[in-house]
């Protein structure tokens, strides 16, 4: 098993003082489908800020695809992020149709249109979006806007998923679903790491679950 | 590029009636700050003759012997008329024009200013020629502006080009807001500030096009205007009749205003550092 995320003695400081992360250490292997649980400003999102390297670290080492990311250049950070799906708390899309959600952040990392397209196409098709190519984003049920945004993250084809809470304002049985499609992609191959504020409920899906309190990780399956 | 270009379409696409009037307001305040730029160097008088009538470059006043009978200045008037090089001719007493002589003056535009210098030729080997008058290029170059036309002009430089700022922020900001969304995707696919952020420049650098074009457009305007009516245009703006002081004044003009779109682009593009245009800040 190669390691795609290995985190020791991770600590974070708000800018108000406040410590978020203390002296975590977290190993995801390849394949993994990990669920960081916490409450609500348990440091789940810095964390996945962090590895995603939208947030610059202080303390400790992060280690993405055995890349020391405190070390990387500003071009290597951003060629980093480019092999990470990252979708973030409060996920807001393009005021566009599905298909041109996707395929814009594509056109946007250099693909050509009919290139885009073709990966747009495979990524809304693989969480089941292809009937809605055509809707408007704003028109999306919250459970197809964490699909969409699901699909955005996995367009350019990336290993390793970061989630940041993408059940909030799910109803429990979309959320099943959400874990669901999770599972799916993890056994076609996506590393994922996914914070949640809920508890997992018990599925026919393997996953590890870890639980993040006060600023620190404890695994429990 | 095709990316740039993808970019820059989605980025006019934000843009919506509001937002256009804006940057309506930014062209318009660069092009008031380079039709100020220009005034410098078109309004005013010249000062290339001292001692006699204001003339612009092609144009010659020719003093005529009190000797000639009304026959004789008949016959020298229809003779300069027909030539090639004349493109007006018009007879007036030398007091009429406020000069300390007797008799009468022939005030001639030539075709071009090239052309001025074979027909003074010509017309010096007439008889009953007394002198000619005449302007050359480096004589008129010399512009005239009363001190506080120049402060007024320097104030209103000043306001125009801290207006088109200020406005131009503005303008950016409302449009970096409805292009956040976009932003926000741009930094989690890992797209660098150096893909989007050309986009913004580019937009400012469209505003300083469109003004420098305007200023072309309305100084050659005026140019051809000030040269069918040089005697209306000499006192007011000789410099319009300086076609090298016009097409200078165009140039730089268009270089400043493409500068300061630019700068205003850059202002813009530094506006997408702002926190609210961050996921995680």
């Amino acid at each position: 098993m190669s390691v795609i995320i290995q985190l020791s003695e991770l600590s974070f400081v708000s800018e108000d003082g406040m410590k978020v992360l203390d002296d975590v250490h977290l190993r995801v292997d390849r394949g993994d489908l990990v669920f960081l649980v916490g409450p609500a400003a348990a440091g789940k999102s810095v964390l996945i800020g962090l590895l995603g390297t939208q947030i610059e670290s202080q303390q400790g080492q992060i280690l993405v695809y055995g890349r020391n990311i405190a070390r990387l250049s500003r071009k290597k950070a951003f060629d980093l992020r480019r092999q990470i799906g990252l979708l973030p708390q409060g996920f807001v899309a393009l005021q566009k149709t599905l298909m041109e959600n996707v395929t814009f952040k594509l056109r946007c990392l250099g693909d050509f249109r009919e290139q885009a397209e073709e990966k747009a196409l495979a990524a809304l098709d693989q969480v089941g979006l292809t009937s809605k190519l055509a809707h408007m984003a704003s028109e999306l049920d919250p459970f197809d806007r964490v699909r969409l945004g699901i699909a955005l993250s996995i367009s350019n084809e990336p290993l390793l998923l970061l989630l940041d809470d993408p059940l909030v304002g799910l109803s429990l049985k979309e959320q099943e679903q959400v874990y669901s499609l999770l599972a799916q992609l993890n056994r076609r191959g996506f590393t994922i790491l996914a914070t949640t504020r809920d508890s997992i409920p018990n599925a026919d899906f393997s996953a590890r679950i870890v639980e993040l309190v006060d600023g620190r990780v404890e695994e429990k399956s | 590029m095709s990316r740039f270009f993808f970019i820059f379409g989605n980025l006019l696409g934000a843009i919506n009636g509001r937002i256009g009037w804006l940057f309506l307001g930014v062209v318009g305040l660069i092009f008031a700050a380079l039709l100020i730029f220009a005034g410098f160097f078109l309004v005013g008088e010249t000062t290339g003759q001292e001692n006699g009538p204001a003339l612009a470059p092609g144009e010659m006043v020719v003093y005529l012997s009190p000797q000639l009978s009304s026959d004789d200045v008949q016959s020298l008037y229809l003779k300069i008329r027909d030539m090639p090089e004349t493109r007006t001719i018009n007879y007036r007493f030398a007091q009429e024009l406020g000069l300390d002589r007797t008799g009468g003056v022939f005030i001639i535009q030539a075709v071009s200013a090239s052309a001025a210098a074979s027909l003074q030729e010509t017309i010096r080997e007439m008889l009953g020629i007394i002198n000619i008058d005449s302007v050359t290029e480096a004589q008129g170059a010399t512009v005239s502006l009363s001190s506080a036309l120049r402060l007024g002009l320097l104030v209103a430089l000043i306001v125009s080009i801290v207006g088109s700022l200020i406005l131009a922020r503005y303008a950016f900001l409302l449009l970096l807001d409805r292009f956040s969304a976009e932003i926000k995707l741009l930094r989690l696919s890992g797209t660098s500030e150096g893909v989007f952020q050309p986009p913004v420049v580019a937009l400012g650098v469209l505003c300083g096009i469109i003004a420098a074009m305007l200023l072309v457009v309305v100084v050659y305007l005026s140019h051809f205007l000030a040269l069918s009516h040089p005697q209306a245009t000499i006192h007011a703006a000789c410099g319009l009749l300086l076609p090298g002081r016009v097409l200078m004044v165009s140039l730089v003009g268009s270089l400043i205003g493409i500068v300061l779109g630019g700068l205003i682009g850059v202002l813009g593009a530094s506006l997408t550092a702002q926190e609210r245009f961050q996921i995680y800040s």
